[in-house]
């Protein structure tokens, strides 16, 4: 990333498909085109008069003025490779010996990574260890904590089996509880009168012990069991093998010539076009090569990775206790668009990038300060209260965006508006609307395209069965009494099956919610007729 | 319903620069456009209820062209899928049966400056098509 890189500035949607197709590995390698076609410049218009919404240096007019001037797009590859490492170490476990089986068996190896199986190829995301015993190479040795006899002695009483008594410590007598150890005490006359319980002496016979000691509580005659053999004397050596599995990342991008933005941010906001995995043993480079029509410029980024990846600066691949174990390279893709616009006469660029359709720009457009961001805040909030708005999009045609419930050419949010009217089920497609009727089970696809005079043109289209000949004057003689569309026949270019196809086409600008979702509700129940009529009968 | 198509009637007739020929009968008129080339284009404009529909529509057809054969038929219903406005309705009152362009609009929800354009583009492409098939300018 250079100085001048375009970064991204917070703004994202959901997907737009139409903006973000799937790429293939061929896409890839495409040249930057410029288009002109109309759609496209509605489409991303409306794009930037989302964007501008959260934008506070932008004019508040901007959604209005805003036009665009040139748009041009050009794939971006990304690849991200992952190293797989293992690090290995070897303890001895040791347990009481109960006269359980011995595997004496020696290990077959000293490699630490041939000792135990391992999966080659987890990429955990965060690092993690398991622990698992080895077979063999088990022993039997005597106790070193209690010198094998089992016990030891007790540190309580240090192998005595008492301790002087707690009460009298050790005096066999304790002071007299009437007199408090004076002898004497004041009688019921008042006067002092020798104490009657201990006989003037001040103290009793201890009752707590005999001859000063106690038993002690901690042990049996002064021993206690050993802990660590459980009183067997003897001791059961295994080993156990420590195993710490994390990844490394490394990524890398290619762009036929210099990349604007910073793609940081768009490894983990592409598609996935290509993943393989290869596990150990790992060389150099995977047994496996990259596919055939993977762009060479990125190939090249590729194996560069897989260098720095294996090689680990200046570490050898492999050291007795850690070595990498697989390896994964994932290639994704996306478009990046370069979109030149105007606003009161002046001309601006910003990118758009990514799945989520990610807007990149070069710092603030106009400097403002703190109390003028807070006046045009203020503005747009009174606007929105009083319903002033500030060009045709919906009021809440941002959010709609950016929760991915409206197409991006569908700036009025007219559809989902006529769907809901109408109870239907909306899904955003790649050039529109899916709508699911419940009473006929015909789906109605809602789709954009412009004119002769760049107006954007709303299509509808139920698909009625496939296209028999017979039924073709019928067909065509429908035409005459349905009240909206009419019945076409269309091929598929894939499979090079006819259908019948029940189509209608009106002018966005004029469609109002209400009128579209009586269009909409009237051809639903035309459409069941006409299957009923032409492709069923 | 028929003071709407005397509605439609006038506001036709006051229409400046379109040169077009007006004749109402009840409740439905017949729309003469003159166009390029010396040529015209009829379009008949009628009311239509459809009670089960909850719709009233401003009817508009013109004739294109004749259905000679499957063939005819089979393009027609081709082209319909690329319309951009209107589309091919094959009339079987006739013999031999007719190719209109036609095109509803809802009566409640008319819009004048619609309207116009639509009637218009009809005609356009009625007459572009009766060109084509016929060479003639019969409609």
């Amino acid at each position: 990333m250079t100085q001048d890189s375009y970064r991204a500035d917070g703004f994202h949607t959901a997907r737009i498909e139409v903006l973000q197709p799937s790429l293939s590995m061929s896409d890839l390698v495409e040249d930057q085109m410029v288009t002109e076609d109309p759609y496209y410049f509605a489409c991303l218009t409306n794009l930037l008069r989302t964007w501008s919404q959260s934008r506070h240096d932008l004019p508040t007019d901007f959604a209005e003025e805003v036009d665009l001037l040139r748009v041009t797009r050009q794939p971006l590859a990304l690849a991200s490779l992952e190293i797989q490492h293992l690090e290995r170490k070897v303890s001895n476990v040791y347990e009481p010996y109960r006269g359980q089986t011995i595997d004496e068996s020696d290990w077959p190896t000293e490699d630490l990574f041939k000792l135990l199986d391992f999966e080659s190829t987890l990429f955990p995301t965060e690092a993690f260890e398991v622990r698992d015993p080895i077979p063999g190479r088990q022993s039997i040795e005597n106790c070193d904590l209690c010198s094998g006899n089992g016990f030891t002695n007790c540190f309580t009483c240090e192998g005595a089996g008492q301790v002087v008594c707690p009460t009298c410590e050790g005096a066999r007598e304790v002071a007299c509880s009437q007199c408090s150890g004076a002898g004497m005490h004041f009688g019921v006359s008042g006067r002092m009168v020798q104490c009657r319980t201990c006989y003037g002496r001040g103290v009793r016979k201890c009752k707590a012990c005999t001859k000063g000691v106690v038993r002690c509580v901690e042990c049996v005659d002064g021993q206690i069991m050993c802990d660590k053999c459980q009183r067997q004397g003897k001791l059961k050596k295994s080993w156990m093998m420590h195993s710490r599995i994390f990844t490394k990342n490394y990524q890398a991008f290619w762009m036929s010539g210099i990349c604007p933005v910073d793609v940081e941010i768009l490894h983990a906001d592409s598609d996935d076009i290509f993943c393989q995995a290869w596990a150990s043993p790992l060389e150099f480079y995977p047994s496996t090569p990259l596919p055939q029509d993977v762009p060479s410029g990125l190939g090249a980024e590729i194996r560069k990775l897989l260098h720095q990846g294996l090689e680990s600066g200046d570490q050898p691949i492999a050291t007795s206790s850690r070595k990498p174990t697989g390896a994964r390279v994932r290639i994704g893709g996306t478009y990046v668009y370069q979109v030149d616009f105007s606003f009161h006469e002046q001309e601006r660029r910003i990118y758009v990038a990514g799945s989520s359709n990610r807007v990149f720009t070069l710092g603030a457009f106009e400097k403002r300060s703190v109390a003028k961001k807070l006046a045009r805040a203020g503005l747009r909030l009174l606007n929105k209260m009083i319903g002033i708005e500030s060009s045709d999009l919906a009021p809440d045609f941002d959010k709609a965006i950016r929760g991915g419930n409206t197409h991006v050419a569908d700036s009025r949010c007219l559809v989902p508006e006529a769907a809901k009217i109408i109870g239907m089920l909306i899904t955003v497609t790649e050039d529109g609307y899916r709508l699911d009727h419940f009473n006929e089970g015909i789906a109605c696809d809602v789709t954009f395209s412009t004119d002769a005079h760049n107006e954007l043109i709303l299509c509808l289209k139920h698909v009625l069965g496939p296209a028999n000949r017979q039924r073709y004057a019928q067909a065509l003689s429908s035409c005459s009494r349905v009240p909206f569309g009419r019945v076409a026949v269309n091929q598929d270019k894939k499979t090079g099956d006819t259908y019948f196809e029940y189509v209608e086409r009106r002018l966005y600008k004029l469609t109002k919610p209400q009128h579209l979702a009586h269009i909409l509700k009237a051809m639903s129940q035309e459409a069941g007729d006409l299957r009923r009529e032409i492709v069923m009968s | 319903m028929a003071r709407l198509i005397q509605d439609l009637a006038k506001i036709l007739k006051s229409a400046h620069g379109v040169p077009m020929h007006v004749d109402v009968h009840d409740a439905e008129m017949l729309v003469t456009l003159e166009l390029p080339n010396n040529r015209s284009q009829g379009v008949k404009i009628t009311l239509r209820d459809i009670p089960e529909r909850s719709v009233s529509l401003v009817c508009m057809r013109s004739r294109a062209s004749v259905a000679r054969d499957h063939r005819s038929v089979r393009l027609a219903l081709e082209a319909n899928g690329g319309f951009r406005i209107g589309g091919l309705a094959l009339d079987t009152s006739t013999v031999p049966p007719m190719i209109d362009v036609v095109y509803n609009l809802d009566a409640d929800e008319l819009n004048l400056a619609e309207f116009l354009r639509v009637l218009s583009q009809i005609a356009i492409y009625a007459d572009a098509i009766e060109r084509r098939n016929l060479g003639s300018d019969e409609f």
